[in-house]
């Protein structure tokens, strides 16, 4: 009798045994998975104050002058910020590669202050201020002279775009296509 | 290689300079501003920078000047391109045969450059393209005074055998001769 009762309170703390590691186990599972969520949760806020914007190539267009062959390049841009950091865009730049004779060269054309024969459009004036979650849309506009380009292959175009913490966006432009002049 | 007040970089890809001279104008109320005609025969990037220049005027260029612990009579001047393309240009000067010159391009903050050939000659190629390089102050200059005069006094005591303390005067008076020329102003 002894014998038998000892045995039952030894099954009996084995059960309780295994029932608290599996409990432990399935708290220390949880709280895992609540620690990621919650590690998930901290970077999403920690990258949201941390200076960046977007770019998205909406449209693009070409502008030849009805004097000569100099050509305004047009860009129609959504820039967004995404952060809860407010920022500025403050420099925009067309990169042009080609070849010409014997060389491949690259030249970086700065926006037109103000576009000569484009006509009526809405351009982003730089330097562009852009509020946390803030997103803004418009035109930019670069001016190539005639000369530049003449006697040349273009390769590729690239816009990069910089905002005032020092980030840099570019995204690249296959094509411009023709667009008549404001008369 | 080359210390750069401390630091230590390569010499690599010198342009050479095939003659120099200078322009005055309003440009730099009249001072007279150093031209160097350089040799841009396998360089087409630098011929294709001034060409650009025309049309996108201000570019953005960093410099920084040079001297070698193995040559007392090399300085260099490494211009870094940035805008309207990217180039690098390095240009070599021997103190002894150029030090004016470097003096004149260190106290005149700009230095034109032109790329030409063998035959250039400022003076008969006033016309052709060139782009003018600011040279903002970046402490070089005290260092380059020192360096310069020390660099005179040992070619002229080694040259007319006298002593360094002579030698030393000496420098010193042919650098101030010298000045007086390069910081001409003219039509002001």
């Amino acid at each position: 009798m002894g014998g038998t009762a000892q045995q039952l309170f030894d099954l009996l703390s084995i059960m309780i045994s295994v029932v608290a590691v599996l409990v432990s186990l399935g708290l220390g599972l949880s709280s895992r998975r609540t620690a990621r969520r919650a590690l998930r949760i901290s970077e999403r806020a920690e990258a949201r104050l941390m200076p960046h914007f977007d770019l998205y190539l909406q449209d693009a267009a070409v502008w030849t002058s009805p004097r000569d062959a100099t050509r305004e390049y047009g860009v129609h841009l959504r820039i967004t910020n995404p952060t809860d950091l407010p920022t500025a865009v403050v420099v925009a730049e067309l990169h042009i590669s080609y070849s010409r004779a014997d060389h491949t060269a690259a030249v970086k054309v700065p926006t037109a202050n103000a576009p000569q024969f484009v006509g009526d459009i809405d351009t982003i004036e730089l330097p562009r201020s852009l509020q946390a979650n803030d997103a803004t849309s418009g035109w930019m506009i670069f001016h190539v002279p005639e000369e530049l380009l003449s006697k040349t292959d273009v390769q590729r175009y690239d816009l990069e775009v910089r905002d005032v913490h020092d980030v840099i966006r570019s995204v690249q432009i296959l094509m411009f296509p023709e667009k008549p002049h404001a008369k | 290689m080359i210390r750069e007040q401390g630091e230590v970089a390569d010499r690599g890809g010198l342009v050479r300079v095939l003659s120099d001279g200078a322009l005055a104008g309003p440009v730099a109320d009249g001072r007279l501003i150093p031209v160097l005609v350089i040799d841009t025969a396998g360089r087409p990037d630098i011929r294709e920078l001034v060409r650009q220049h025309k049309h996108f005027s201000p570019g953005d260029a960093k410099h920084r000047w040079a001297t070698s612990p193995e040559d007392e009579d090399l300085v260099v001047l490494m211009l870094t391109f940035d805008r309207p393309s990217e180039v690098d240009v390095v240009l070599a000067f021997s103190i002894e045969d150029e030090g004016i010159l470097v003096d004149a391009i260190v106290r005149c903050g700009m230095v034109y450059l032109q790329p030409g050939t063998e035959r250039s000659r400022v003076s008969t190629t006033v016309g052709d393209p060139k782009v003018l390089v600011e040279l903002p102050d970046t402490g070089f200059g005290p260092y380059w005074d020192s360096l310069f005069e020390k660099r005179m006094a040992n070619v002229i005591a080694a040259q007319m055998k006298v002593s360094s303390g002579h030698a030393k005067s000496r420098a010193k008076e042919i650098i101030a001769e010298m000045r007086q020329v390069t910081s001409l102003r003219i039509g002001v």
